[in-house]
């Protein structure tokens, strides 16, 4: 790890005008420590926002929910109003990382971990997310882990985070603070996908710090299912993972949700497939015709084709649990 | 803040309960609290496993929840109370856990063992 000097502010607007340009905000660390232990990430000054009063989970008047960016990845899966309006929420969290690390994860740097791609981690080979144009050695290499949707010819890399696509699914809105001032981005538009800048993983500004998340009302709660398939039962990221969420009249479908983990360089959602299944009722068919829609274009690489027939398969097992409870 | 001045790299000094003792430490910004424990204090009973927060070997307490210590700066845990495996005890009195692991028997090669006591303490929490 590099030398480093040290700041704790006392709020968010302190917080913000601490900002270099070799600085970075550090919470949980459980990711930038990691990052900075391996040389990726040399920080020269890190700004410890722990001190910043965003630790609370509160209902907003839209009969939401908003949670503060230092909420610990296990305070969130554990809160009696997530678990029983958000269960999508909280089997997403406690499907990530282990308890030590939930315990020490804050809701806001969930979504700004970087990918798990071997290569971005060896900074002995090339790698555009880290050295921007010195290529991409996993788009020939061993690409099992990678994605299958929405990758560039600069970059094949997935995005690891399990509560990420819940909230994906969800439609959570991202409360962000800079210098300029406060806005709101929408969950579908905070990731990006790696174009021809993958060295981007989203669209903070440098001096903006994410405040909170907001959830809208719950609908979702008496049918939905998070679905993690991994290498081992524990303590893995996801080969495929999907949020599927349903709001059911009958058997006919109301309104669903679904979103893809481990696919892409963001969490996956595709609004038109969900269109598909609006009014259809609950049945196999369905199902398999929306995860068919939903994989319709996807790309494999040498070694991760079996991503797509897995990730069709665990869209259909997602959407049929959520249909019958599936919060199991 | 500069990176080229040499002030910026200065110590700063930390308030803490370690194993129920108020202790007052100079840290620099980047040692983690693992290498505080074992290279400051000669508190050599959390162990350094793969020191990337993935083994568990390096579990201790923070204010009763299991922790990684490598990944965890001993800069951020002022004001924190702190158990590792050598506070568990009282005087010659195991703590149940310790002693549950003895009774059955629950080790493997023993190296991670503080580790595992810990995050079955932070568990049963």
């Amino acid at each position: 790890m590099n030398p480093f000097s040290y700041s704790k502010p006392a709020d968010v607007s302190q917080a913000v005008n601490l900002v270099g340009p070799a600085s970075r905000f550090i919470a949980g660390g459980t990711n930038l420590l990691d990052l900075m232990k391996e040389n990726i990430a040399r920080p020269e000054h890190l700004i410890d926002i722990t001190g910043l009063p965003l630790k609370e989970v509160r209902e907003t008047a839209s009969g939401g929910l908003m949670i503060g960016a230092l909420v610990s990845n296990a305070d969130l899966a554990w809160h009696p109003l997530v678990e029983s309006r958000y269960p999508l929420l909280s089997q997403a969290v406690l499907a990530g990382a282990s308890p030590q690390l939930r315990n020490m994860a804050s809701t806001g740097g969930n979504l700004l971990q970087r990918t798990r791609c071997y290569y971005f981690y060896d900074s002995t080979v090339p790698c555009n997310k880290r050295e921007p144009g010195s290529g991409c050695p996993a788009k020939d290499g061993l690409n099992r882990i990678h994605a299958i949707l929405g990758a560039s010819s600069e970059c094949v890399a997935t995005h690891p985070s399990d509560m990420c696509v819940a909230l994906a699914a969800l439609e959570a809105v991202v409360h962000v603070e800079g210098r300029a001032g406060k806005r709101t981005i929408e969950f579908a538009d905070f990731h990006r996908l790696p174009a021809d800048a993958p060295e981007r993983d989203n669209q903070l500004a440098d001096d903006e710090l994410i405040t909170a998340i907001e959830l809208p009302s719950a609908r979702f709660r008496q049918h939905s299912h998070y679905l993690k398939i991994r290498d081992r039962a524990s303590y893995a990221f996801a080969l495929v993972s999907v949020a599927a969420a349903l709001e059911l009249d009958g058997d006919v479908i109301k309104d669903v949700r679904l979103a893809l983990g481990g696919v892409a360089h963001k969490p996956w959602r595709d609004k038109a497939v969900e269109q598909l299944l609006k009014g259809k009722p609950v049945s196999r068919e369905n199902f398999v015709a929306a995860a068919d829609a939903m994989l319709r274009d996807a790309q494999p690489l040498e070694h991760n084709a079996f991503k797509i027939k897995l990730a069709r398969r665990a869209i259909v097992r997602a959407l049929s649990d959520a249909a019958v409870g599936g919060n199991a | 803040m500069s990176a080229t001045n040499p002030q910026a790299f200065a110590e700063h000094s930390i308030a803490l309960t370690l194993n129920g003792q108020p202790r007052q430490l100079d840290v620099q910004p980047w040692t983690t609290l693992l290498d505080l424990l074992r290279e400051q204090l000669d508190l050599v009973g959390t162990k350094k496993g793969c020191d990337h927060g993935q083994c568990g070997a390096c579990t201790v307490l923070r204010d009763g929840k299991r922790i990684n210590a490598c990944l965890t700066l001993a800069i951020m845990c002022d004001g924190a109370e702190l158990t590792t495996i050598e506070g568990l005890a009282d005087g010659d009195a195991l703590h149940p856990m310790q002693r549950a692991f003895i009774k059955h028997d629950a080790f493997q090669c023993g190296y991670c063992t503080p580790g595992q006591i810990c995050s079955a303490v932070g568990l049963a929490n």
